[in-house]
């Protein structure tokens, strides 16, 4: 399912919607990077939770924010399963970029 | 020719590129001129050479302590106005930057109208943005329409004013119950006064007690000089308490021992002081209702609710809408320097017909955008946001004098009683679907973090 966030973010942009996917895209992919790094470092996941909290929640992916949030508490905890959750997380991340890249390809 | 010297700019300073983006088009939409910077070193570049009137800075950077850049900032420009943005769970951080400074904050995911509101408030608070487009939009939606309704409120207004009554005012968000608290002291005898607004529920509970009555030096961490309150700062004017009945129990009784003692004591304090200030108050709540759930002390109520205004709905003011649209329209394009002839008939039929749930608030934020995206003429339904221009927000076809939103069926309502948890969903279905599935919005208006409904909609079975 689109993201709900996306009809009133396209309102809200108009013209510089394309920018913004481009953007969103990006800055995903580089939280992509940061989950593939094998034994990442706890604070590394946590920032990266923390960037994913905020654009999840702003396109509203349910799936990606909730994931996200389970990341942030288990990275600023101590023995907090940390692969599970970023496992996890980059799911759903997959999920919205799978949107992003979507909508780049245009309709079918 | 001379050329006028150029407003200062917002300062946004977000490392996130597609956040900066969103933030900035929002911004630029609501009429500021906006400044960009992704990291700490270049946004302290770009404060020093551009001066701006408020610094909207996210904590969180990848070179350096937002708190620490906002404390060079003041440092270097003592009186600069700083909007800080955090993460949904790092509020003690939103609390140390308030202390340490900042006027205001928002909490990610940042609600698009929250922004603009909040960027709003603060140029508009005075300073060298006073005048610039937030006073431009309070100007535009101030008092103009000849309905029924408002000749009612200005009456009242007029009869009020030059007394010491305090006033309440109610009213929906969007209906101007500041302006009315602003026209209040302007048409009184304190008009030469300051006029000294507070939000009570935007400043965190902890440090509200500071604002209102003030602090000396070290009374607590982070108090670093004496601080006079909105109280004291507002003597021989009005003081505008805005959302209210969002203040905690035990202010509460510090504001009822304010208004019967005329004395204010700040944090620390050993010694109260007199005071001369007449109380303006506001809420969008039912107040009445938050004294019988206990939320409000009925005696604070009733010495607060003197003399009540209620504020009326955009829906229910028969042909202000155009009016307000009108005015507000050669206005914004004066500032933009574009030309508007006016809205064509079809505009305003629509404009008669919507029901205008976020007030006159939402009605200006439209024509704003119709004037920034457009570049003159006469304006067409094809100028107008999309939502908008297919017929969101309608009124109902029924004769029903008041559509106000659909509520949840009552347990007590026809067929099988409902148990807790469908009222609940049917509660998170509807503000939704009132709120075009954005859940910031629906959150907002159910009284509860966005992440609360993200977890109930994961919760609920799925097929």
């Amino acid at each position: 399912m689109i993201p709900a966030g996306f009809d009133r973010l396209r309102a809200v942009l108009g013209g510089q919607w394309p920018d913004f996917l481009a953007c969103l895209r990006a800055d995903l992919a580089a939280q992509q990077g940061v989950l593939a790094q094998p034994g990442a470092a706890a604070e590394d996941l946590r920032r990266a939770a923390h960037v994913l909290k905020a654009l999840a929640g702003t396109v509203e992916h349910a799936a990606l924010a909730a994931a996200a949030q389970r990341l942030h508490a288990a990275a600023a905890r101590p023995g907090g399963d940390l692969a599970a959750a970023a496992a996890e997380t980059g799911l759903a991340l997959r999920d919205l970029v799978g949107h992003l890249d979507r909508i780049a390809r245009g309709p079918a | 020719m001379t050329r006028a010297p150029a407003r200062p700019p917002v300062l946004l300073i977000e490392d996130t590129s597609s956040l900066r983006l969103l933030y900035r088009s929002v911004l630029t939409a609501a009429g500021h001129r906006v400044e960009v910077a992704a990291t700490g070193a270049e946004g302290l570049a770009v404060f020093r050479r551009t001066a701006p009137a408020l610094v909207v800075l996210d904590l969180v950077l990848p070179d350096r302590d937002g708190l620490d850049l906002m404390e060079d900032m003041l440092r270097e420009r003592p009186g600069t106005r700083i909007m800080v943005i955090t993460a949904h769970g790092s509020i003690d951080r939103a609390v140390q930057a308030m202390r340490a400074g900042a006027r205001d904050f928002l909490v990610k995911p940042v609600d698009e109208r929250r922004l603009t509101d909040a960027v709003g408030n603060l140029l508009s608070g005075g300073g060298p943005a006073a005048g610039g487009r937030g006073g431009a939009q309070a100007r535009a939606g101030q008092f103009i329409g000849s309905s029924a309704p408002m000749q009612r409120v200005q009456a009242k207004i007029a009869s009020v004013a030059t007394s010491m009554a305090t006033v309440f005012i109610t009213g929906e968000s969007g209906t101007g119950k500041e302006l009315c608290a602003l026209a209040v002291h302007q048409q009184s005898t304190r008009a030469s006064g300051p006029f000294i607004a507070l939000n009570c529920g935007a400043i965190p509970q902890d440090l509200l007690e500071s604002e209102v009555f003030g602090h000396m030096k070290g009374s607590f961490t982070g108090a670093i000089s004496d601080k006079p309150g909105a109280a004291a700062a507002a003597d021989g004017g009005t003081l505008f308490l805005d959302e209210v009945c969002e203040m905690v129990p035990a202010l509460q009784t510090k504001l009822l021992r304010f208004l019967q003692t005329s004395t204010v004591q700040p944090v620390g304090a050993t010694r109260p002081r007199k005071v001369n200030v007449r109380i303006v108050c506001a809420t969008n709540r039912d107040p009445a209702e938050a004294v019988r759930r206990g939320a409000f002390r009925e005696d604070l109520f009733y010495r607060l609710y003197v003399v009540p205004i209620h504020m009326p709905p955009l829906r229910e003011r028969e042909g202000d809408a155009v009016e307000i649209a009108e005015a507000a329209l050669q206005l914004f394009a004066a500032e933009e320097g574009r030309s508007f002839d006016g809205l064509s008939p079809e505009v305003r039929a629509l404009f008669r017909r919507l029901t205008w749930p976020g007030n006159v608030r939402q009605l200006l934020n439209v024509v704003r955008n119709v004037v920034v995206m457009n570049p003159g003429g006469l304006v067409t339904p094809a100028m107008l946001p999309d939502d908008l221009a297919q017929g969101g927000s309608l009124r109902a076809p029924s004769p029903s004098p008041s559509p106000s939103p659909p509520a949840p069926e009552p347990a007590t309502g026809p067929g099988a009683p409902l148990t807790l948890a469908e009222i609940e969903s049917r509660a998170i279905d509807a503000a939704l679907a009132r709120h075009g599935g954005s859940v910031p919005r629906a959150a907002r208006e159910l009284d509860v973090a966005p992440s609360t409904i993200y977890r109930k909609l994961a919760q609920r079975p799925s097929g």
